[in-house]
């Protein structure tokens, strides 16, 4: 079960933690696409010119540092989650390029790993070894993810049973007991109760002094002025705005 | 492709536990829990016992008739489960593949290792009905690693077309059930590619499975073996069919995540 360290991307000193250049993705906008035999054809790019499909991004380019806290701000529908899908390496992209220096610990679609017909404790080692987390590792952390999740006495208990607030928080524990440099969070704050959000809140400050870089993808302006120091302004697809986060923020609350 | 590669081998240990996983949960909720591995082939074997020695009288295969059909049967499964599980595999897990940053063809693979592993679970039923019979086996037994390894590579290949596939084309587990139906058929399974005449023969190895059963076949009854043509037929079949299956993957990975 133990990975090797080729699994874990290695972190290159003096390079952007993301760079992102150019980046651009296509859908199609029916749900029956016609034909995928261009992909086959082609080198599997989406680049033909497709009248009844659409940019969700484009032309976006722009570089975070490491240690850095970035929000990314938007309406709904402005393409903040696929940009962060494809920071995660979850969908890929059609133009440009996403550059990614070191692991990225994603906290998206949080619970996907798990499965419910397994216990806490038998989810908790497959998940964390998913991520690239070995036994060794996972042995030194294992109470202090069962304790931040504050499930202690329903680690024997299969997942299906336990309450949806009980699901994310194990599964944010576990996620946010990684090693990697990059934490990538989407709306996941939003949920759980005022007590696990305040929990929450003091782990990402616990391991943004640490200094791990953030990218959050969030509605929330307390939580962008809180943690962050940048904001990406997405407007249809494109970016609009980078800077401190205060202008950013401004500048969206106007539109 | 050297780059794929390393990713595979680095991939490995996670595919390991996937599998683990996935053998896990089928039976975690179940009081027989991993016998049931051995009761399903062995409840066939029984019924096939009855209907095809006791009950019909058939003109097709050699006694025992289950020892006969029952290894073909059981790699037929590996096959069938192997490829209508990879025609799903991104669609069932889409959650945990758009969760985690991992080389995308360990989704099919892993389905193609989880039906292998409960092929070998099964195996000892084989030799249970051979004692019961008082079947020895032959000196082909010792060819059942190289008939493993042309049909892993055969799945592989074909679960790696499959898998971004059945995301683009909805209608692909209904016609890959049509296909398996006539596969169940057209392979060797309750007959015996000897039992089939020279000139259709030709026709019916192009089905690399019959090359394949035909060599497991091969261990318990070597009388029945029609020769070495078959499995090369096979085996380069499933070398084509590793190659275009990793190729059509890495094209249509892309688009199939999007519709994910």
């Amino acid at each position: 079960m133990d990975v090797p360290q080729t699994m874990r991307r290695p972190v290159l000193p003096g390079r952007p933690a993301i760079s992102v250049d150019g980046l651009g993705i296509h859908f199609s906008k029916h749900r029956r696409r016609a034909l995928f035999l261009r992909e086959l054809l082609s080198k599997g790019k989406d680049t033909a010119p497709d009248r009844s499909g659409f940019w969700p991004l484009r032309d976006v380019s722009f570089a975070v540092a490491p240690g850095e806290a970035v929000g990314v701000v938007g309406v709904n529908g402005s393409g903040k989650s696929t940009l962060l899908r494809l920071i995660a390496g979850v969908l890929l992209p059609d133009e440009g390029s996403v550059e990614v220096n070191g692991g990225v610990a994603p906290l998206i679609e949080i619970t996907g790993g798990f499965a419910s017909e397994l216990t806490g404790r038998e989810n908790i080692s497959v998940v964390s070894a998913l991520h690239g987390l070995n036994k060794k590792q996972l042995a030194e952390r294992f109470d202090k993810i069962v304790e931040f999740a504050d499930i202690e006495s329903f680690l024997d208990t299969p997942f299906r049973h336990y309450s949806s607030g009980m699901r994310v928080r194990l599964a944010f524990s576990v996620i946010a007991h990684l090693d990697e440099p990059i934490l990538l969070v989407d709306e996941v704050l939003a949920v759980g109760d005022k007590r696990f959000r305040e929990r929450c809140h003091e782990m990402i400050d616990a391991l943004l002094a640490a200094g791990r870089t953030l990218f959050l993808v969030s509605h929330s302006e307390a939580d962008l002025r809180r943690f962050c120091t940048r904001g990406l302004l997405l407007e249809r697809g494109g970016l609009a705005a980078d800077g401190p986060i205060e202008e950013v923020l401004e500048r969206y609350l106007a539109s | 492709m050297s780059q794929s590669l390393s990713n595979f081998r680095a991939a490995a240990p996670i595919l390991r536990l996937l599998v683990r996983r996935d053998l896990k949960v089928r039976y975690a909720d179940s009081l027989l829990g991993w016998l049931w591995s051995f009761v399903e082939p062995l409840s066939l074997a029984a019924i096939f016992y009855v209907v095809f020695t006791l009950l019909l009288d058939r003109g097709l295969g050699v006694d025992p008739y289950v020892l006969f059909m029952l290894p073909a049967l059981l790699a037929w499964q590996w096959t069938a489960g192997s490829l209508s599980g990879a025609a799903k595999s991104l669609t069932k897990d889409k959650r945990l593949v758009g969760a985690v940053r991992l080389p995308r063809a360990i989704w099919p693979m892993r389905t193609v290792l989880v039906k292998a592993c409960e092929f070998f679970l099964a195996l000892p039923v084989v030799v249970v009905v051979a004692a019961f019979f008082g079947h020895a086996p032959g000196i082909m037994i010792l060819a059942l690693p190289l008939a493993v390894l042309i049909q892993a590579t055969l799945l592989m290949g074909l679960a790696l077309m499959l898998s971004p596939i059945g995301v683009l084309v909805t209608d692909t587990s209904n016609v890959l059930a049509l296909l398996l139906r006539l596969g169940f058929y057209g392979s060797p399974i309750f007959w015996g590619l000897s039992d089939v005449p020279d000139r259709y023969q030709r026709f019916l190895i192009i089905n690399p499975m019959a090359g394949i059963i035909d060599l497991y076949r091969a261990a318990w009854f070597p009388d029945t073996f029609a020769g070495w043509t078959p499995v090369a037929v096979a085996a380069a079949v499933a070398v084509v069919a590793l190659v275009v299956g990793a190729r059509i993957f890495s094209k249509l990975e892309r688009p199939a995540l999007k519709e994910l």
